[in-house]
């Protein structure tokens, strides 16, 4: 063969050389759009920095991934911040018993996170940090098809606060929602409820169950509890899964469906 | 057995790193079967010594030090026969060894009180990195010291020397502490990436180089200048291949026509090996008595190569987008992973039991060897089998109809997945305690006492039969 030892380490040695130079000017190249590509100087606040190190502090990566990589024994938590909102992620920081609403999530066999006694502290960091991944210019991944369904909300829209609140008033014990299921189901799978009950039906629901239904075992949320304007928030809520996933919105009021409803 | 040998020799060096390396081997296995076992029994040990992020740690960290120990027993060894002497230091590198150990045993330790770095398969606390890079300072003065000892230099050893250096200073990326973690996870990728798929290979590629001349017995040039060529391909295509952990991690958008058209071309080198070990098994001189060794090294190019393909089959942007962080990866990373570097260190613990216990190869039990290869072969082919259709399902479940993660993980069909990745588990465990059996008791299973004393040649069938 015409190939000399000598020749092929010489290609070896400058062949890799070109390739190590090709890959340190990409590199450069990354460093001078980082800060654009994950928003570094509205985004990265004091917060995110501390939450990296809980991050790392508690090895979350060893069961969650981040950005695709990771250890695949919990869900990636790349767009946490739009499925699960804050609350819910607070809530599930402190202790996973209580986010995972009774009984259903805590029986024995199935995966669950360990509690991991982070403090308060730590726990918003944390969260301030999932925010921060959340918002990252990741050339569309996850791919749009894994949070078409309503379990994604675009962070800040009265949709994302409407969830906030769902999670701040813990509806979810009675109610199923987008494929979570709730403890123990005493009220119905509220994922349609627009394409069931008018607007004007579940305010009423919400500020004053026993006026629809007297025997009802909904509990009453009045204005001291629930302002109006939260109770707005849950609608846009409600409004904004129904149209995610496909349903069709009941128009008018109460008053005139009420006979072609029922309950 | 040699008992006048006072000398440590380059033979008793590999001993001890071949046997630490073994052992921990074994620990790996268990650590990953009580990993298979959180998601066979959900709650296995909740909330306990030993929740999954612990075990799983342990798992990968064990990985990562046993095949360092096993590359560095046989860079001692390959450079110290190539070199034509003995290990410069030999007591030094029993003493490295234990430090090395011990590093690694604390590190575990340190995970058990949840004392850790936190970042994936770099876990070690810095205090240990500190440790670690001095232990692999020493290593490398006595490697360097042994090569300019040596009576002639070769190629084989070159790579492997380039090798280890580069390994050594690659280590540092994912050590430093960054704030943003795009750019930490960018950098963790040069430690990880470039180790694994880049300068791994040259080690691999050079053990792989020492085993087939020497029992082959083709022709020293030609096999240098083909190992030239093969870590060619590795670093031509693995360098910038490393765009493809670059799609998602928040990196510009290029990087998606980079690190596809790179990494699709890394089976290259895989398939340069295959055809270097069957060129060199085609052209040998005369059959070598340890063919358990040469069946291991050959069959290592073979799985290594599937192996890769596995990742090439998900590696185009296309397809990554939807495959990216689900059990997939993890399949491809468990066939790759075998094939590649724990199948080429156990082909040189194979190559060396008659050489360390320093006994004629037909007074060991090949076949104990042999059987543990194809149950540890099925083991794990059955692995990565059931867990590459749970990972599909998962793609189609989670990535393409978005159903939550945790009720597409309690699906039946993914459910059985976990239990068919835990019994192929136990399969696996079975063939790698068999040739640690083997590897300690070369002579136990005999079929004859009387048979194995008699050298084989003319008339040792006649003479056991009498």
């Amino acid at each position: 063969m015409a190939l000399q030892r000598k020749t092929a380490r010489n290609m070896f040695i400058a062949g890799s050389f070109i390739c190590f130079v090709a890959l340190a000017a990409l590199t450069a190249d990354f460093h001078k759009v980082v800060g654009e590509r994950t928003h570094e100087a509205e985004a990265m606040t004091e917060a995110v920095v501390r939450g990296k190190d809980v991050w790392e502090k508690y090895n979350c990566i060893n069961c969650h991934g981040r950005l695709g990589e990771g250890a695949y024994y919990a869900p990636d938590l790349t767009k946490a911040y739009q499925r699960m909102g804050e609350t819910w992620m607070k809530h599930m920081l402190a202790d996973p018993a209580v986010a995972y609403w009774g009984p259903e999530w805590n029986q024995k066999g199935r995966r669950k996170m360990p509690k991991l006694g982070l403090s308060d502290q730590e726990a918003d960091d944390a969260v301030q940090f999932l925010k921060f991944l959340g918002q990252i210019d990741t050339n569309n991944w996850p791919p749009p098809e894994s949070y078409v369904r309503g379990t994604y909300v675009e962070p800040g829209t009265p949709a994302w606060q409407g969830k906030e609140v769902f999670e701040q008033m813990q509806c979810g014990i009675c109610h199923a929602m987008n494929g979570k299921f709730a403890g123990t189901p005493q009220g119905p799978d509220l994922t349609f409820v627009m394409s069931r009950l008018p607007e004007d039906w579940i305010r009423t629901e919400i500020t004053n169950p026993p006026a629809d239904y007297a025997k009802t075992v909904m509990p009453m949320f009045g204005p001291e509890l629930l302002p109006p304007e939260k109770v707005d928030l849950l609608v846009e809520y409600f409004r904004y899964t129904n149209e995610k996933l496909g349903g069709v919105e009941i128009k008018g009021s109460a008053v005139q469906t009420a006979a072609g409803e029922g309950k | 057995m040699n008992t006048q040998a006072k000398v440590l020799t380059a033979r008793d060096v590999a001993k001890w790193h071949f046997i630490a390396a073994i052992a921990l081997f074994q620990l790996q296995v268990i650590f990953g079967l009580m990993s298979v076992a959180h998601y066979v029994f959900g709650d296995f040990f909740y909330n306990h010594l030993f929740d999954f992020h612990v075990t799983r740690t342990y798992h990968t960290n064990l990985l990562i030090v046993w095949l360092l120990i096993g590359f560095m027993g046989a860079t001692y060894y390959l450079l110290a026969d190539e070199g034509q002497v003995n290990v410069k230091w030999p007591r030094l590198a029993l003493v490295n060894l234990a430090l090395f150990v011990a590093g690694g045993v604390a590190g575990l330790v340190c995970y058990l009180f949840r004392y850790w770095q936190g970042r994936e398969f770099v876990e070690l606390p810095w205090q240990l990195d500190v440790a670690v890079v001095l232990v692999v300072g020493l290593f490398l003065a006595n490697v360097f010291a042994t090569y300019f000892s040596g009576k002639r230099r070769t190629s084989i050893q070159s790579v492997m020397i380039l090798g280890f250096t580069l390994a050594g200073a690659l280590y540092i990326p994912a050590n430093l502490h960054i704030d943003n973690e795009v750019m930490q996870s960018y950098y963790w990728w040069w430690t990880v990436h470039l180790w694994v798929e880049g300068v791994w290979e040259l080690i691999m590629g050079s053990m792989l180089a020492f085993l087939l001349v020497k029992m082959t017995g083709v022709d020293r040039e030609i096999m240098e200048k083909w190992l030239y060529v093969v870590v060619s391909l590795t670093f031509f295509t693995g360098l910038l291949g490393i765009g493809h952990h670059y799609y998602w991690i928040g990196t510009p958008r290029y990087w998606l026509l980079i690190g596809g058209l790179f990494s699709a071309m890394e089976p290259l080198a895989f398939i340069g090996m295959i055809l270097y070990a069957l060129f060199a098994k085609k052209k040998e001189t005369a059959p070598h008595p340890n063919k358990a060794a040469m069946l291991w090294t050959i069959s290592c190019t073979v799985m290594a190569t599937i192996g890769i393909l596995h990742g090439m089959a998900q590696t185009l942007p296309e397809v990554n987008q939807y495959t990216h962080g689900t059990h997939t990866t993890a399949s491809h990373g468990h066939l790759a992973f075998y094939g590649a570097y724990a199948m080429i260190n156990l082909s040189f613990f194979t190559y060396m039991i008659p050489v360390i216990h320093d006994i004629e190869v037909d007074r060991w039990n090949q076949g104990y060897n042999r059987l543990s290869f194809y149950i540890m072969l099925l083991g794990m082919l059955g692995i990565t089998t059931s867990t590459t259709i749970g990972g599909i399902t998962q793609v189609v479940f989670e990535r393409l109809l978005g159903r939550p993660y945790m009720l597409v993980q309690e699906m039946p069909s993914i459910v059985t997945s976990y239990q068919l990745w835990m019994f192929f588990g136990l399969i696996f465990l079975a063939g790698s305690l068999l040739f640690a059996y083997n590897f300690i008791f070369p002579e136990r299973g005999l079929a004859g006492e009387e048979e194995a004393r008699i050298p084989l040649g003319i008339g040792a069938k006649e003479a056991s039969r009498a």
